[in-house]
């Protein structure tokens, strides 16, 4: 094993990379289906002075807290580090909200062709699409889909959460 | 039918004198706008242009600051309730800018007044003053001092 550093910029850029490039490949953000115009999507904390135009849909991606670094197994050197990754989906209607949200579950759960559930970091070090590792392992453990209520916009919203639990081999390097 | 005459120049001269006024005279307690740092970087990045490879760095060009602009500023103190999560009810300012002064400050990140740091947080939809628009930006303090 090899010490990753600063392994949660790689994680979170894995997990951005896997969400932002389904929906590129389901057209999302060019050509989408459903008639639905054009996605734009936010994958960083965006200071209030930046000025940011969502005309119809929208994703937020950020990402919450981090656990402590858990053995996995007594003496076997594996390790697990939790954290939780939201995706806001505002959308121009409730149809589009469902459908995005949807999309970005099916590619977190493996449900959608071509994706896993149990899947490498990427090291993005030296590359900017990233070199998988074998020694860092993610899992999506649970996907909810919730629905804020709110009144206080007309812009239709869905919350897509995922729990990310990521093992790391070998604690001796 | 009497018309009714109005000297924009005047008006605006008006304002401005009013702000001015409120201007404190000492040029280093007056506002200071400050627009982001800008960063490039090469190779492999994030979504910020900080390189993954932590022997990179990015050239970084400090932000540009814009100083004596006629505004009035209005002070709201609080009581800055610190909780684990942060200042639950921060100091904030508002800040009311002609449109000519408004177009120099537009996308500012920062105001630096007597050595506190107001961050943007939002700005009110324009409303009108005859011929002038009137902009009205909210900031909050980054710590309370």
């Amino acid at each position: 094993m090899t010490y990753l550093r600063h392994a949660t910029r790689h994680l979170r850029r894995t997990l951005i990379d896997r969400v932002t490039g389904h929906l590129d490949d389901l057209d999302w953000t060019t050509t989408p289906p459903l008639g639905a115009e054009p996605l734009t999507i936010v994958t960083r904390r965006v200071r209030e002075s930046e000025q940011i135009t969502a005309d119809a849909n929208l994703v937020g991606i950020y990402f919450g807290e981090e656990s402590d670094e858990a053995a996995a197994e007594l003496g076997g050197g594996l390790s697990t580090v939790t954290t939780r990754m939201v995706c806001d989906v505002i959308a121009a209607n409730d149809t589009y909200g469902l459908a995005i949200s949807s999309d970005i579950k099916d590619c977190l759960t493996g449900r959608a062709p071509d994706y896993a559930r149990v899947f490498a970091l990427r090291d993005y070090t030296t590359e900017q699409a990233g070199v998988p590792r074998d020694d860092y392992t993610i899992e999506v453990v649970e996907v909810t889909r919730q629905r804020p209520e709110t009144s206080e916009t007309r812009m239709w919203w869905q919350v897509v959460v995922a729990s990310i639990e990521l093992t790391i081999l070998g604690g001796d390097s | 039918m009497a018309t009714v005459s109005f000297d924009e120049a005047a008006f605006t001269d008006g304002i401005l004198t009013a702000m001015g006024v409120g201007t404190p005279p000492e040029a280093a307690d007056r506002a200071v706008f400050v627009f982001a740092d800008t960063s490039v970087a090469t190779g492999s990045v994030d979504d910020e242009g900080i390189p993954f490879d932590v022997t990179q760095a990015p050239t970084r060009t400090a932000g540009v600051e814009v100083a004596d602009v006629l505004c009035a500023i209005e002070f709201f103190d609080a009581v800055g309730q610190v909780a684990d999560l942060g200042v639950l009810q921060p100091t904030k300012i508002k800040v009311t800018l002609l449109d000519a002064q408004y177009e120099l400050v537009r996308g500012f990140d920062h105001v630096r007044i007597g050595g506190d740091k107001y961050h943007y947080r939002k700005t009110e939809p324009p409303i009108g003053l005859v011929t002038k628009t009137i902009w009205i930006v909210h900031c909050t303090a980054e710590d309370d001092t």
